[in-house]
């Protein structure tokens, strides 16, 4: 790494003295918090999953035991929400890169269209659980 | 395209191709949720379910691969930022490696 880019900034926090906070903060912190959520433990998880599947009907009765405690199962619901979450207000990333729905009103309009996909994604998922 | 143009477009290749996946994985869990072995290889003995299990792990884990690198460059100084991202790498391959060895198994019998 050459001396220049060491002095290359970090990114502000969005928590602290640089940025209002507001909905629009929410979303932003959601976003990645689903993100880190998905990475460090649901992709983890959903792999290991899989290998279990793979060892046999013991190991995978083992899997599934645990998904069924109450750990397992707040990993569970918890990770239907990221998704949904993460699925949603992916969506609207895309939109922007296409230099879309970036006026102010319509980052706020997307931002609750979002999370009532959100909501609607989550519902339907446990509906298909339960 | 320029190098970084073309880590641009791929990613956002991979978070399109990831609507129908992430989509497919909510189904997929909910199904699956409370199965036992004999119903979960009945649902990866579906080829279609095998294929999207290796898309999903394959473009999921890319995605995770660039997001978290992201995250890494936003936040941790140049100290341990280039050991972070390795590890974010292997982990990443480690579980594309996994899911490929597991769908090859339990949908392709191996």
């Amino acid at each position: 790494m050459s001396s220049k880019s060491k002095l290359r900034p970090l990114s502000p926090y969005m928590l602290g003295p640089y940025y209002r906070f507001e909905f629009q903060t929410l979303m932003s912190i959601a976003f990645r918090l689903s993100g880190v959520f998905m990475a460090l433990v649901l992709a983890p998880l959903g792999c290991l999953w899989m290998l279990m599947l793979v060892m046999g009907p013991e190991s995978f009765a083992a899997m599934q035991s645990f998904m069924a405690s109450w750990l397992g199962t707040a990993i569970g619901w918890l990770g239907a929400l990221a998704v949904s979450f993460h699925l949603c207000a992916g969506i609207r990333h895309l939109a922007w890169d296409t230099a879309r729905f970036l006026e102010k009103p319509q980052i706020r309009a997307t931002g609750w269209l979002a999370v009532f996909g959100t909501l609607v994604l989550f519902a339907l998922t446990l509906w298909v659980a339960s | 395209m320029s190098a970084g143009s073309k880590d641009w477009f791929r990613q956002r290749v991979a978070a399109v191709a990831l609507i129908p996946l992430s989509a497919w994985l909510l189904w997929a869990g909910a199904s699956l949720a409370g199965a036992d072995y004999a119903a979960a290889t009945a649902f990866f003995s579906q080829p279609l379910n095998g294929i999207a299990a290796l898309l999903l792990a394959i473009v999921g884990l890319y995605h995770t691969q660039s997001g978290v690198t992201s995250i890494i460059e936003d936040y941790i100084p140049s100290g341990a930022r280039g050991v972070l991202i390795f590890v974010t790498h292997v982990g990443c391959g480690a579980g594309v490696v996994a899911v490929i060895w597991a769908v090859v198994n339990v949908t392709f019998g191996a």
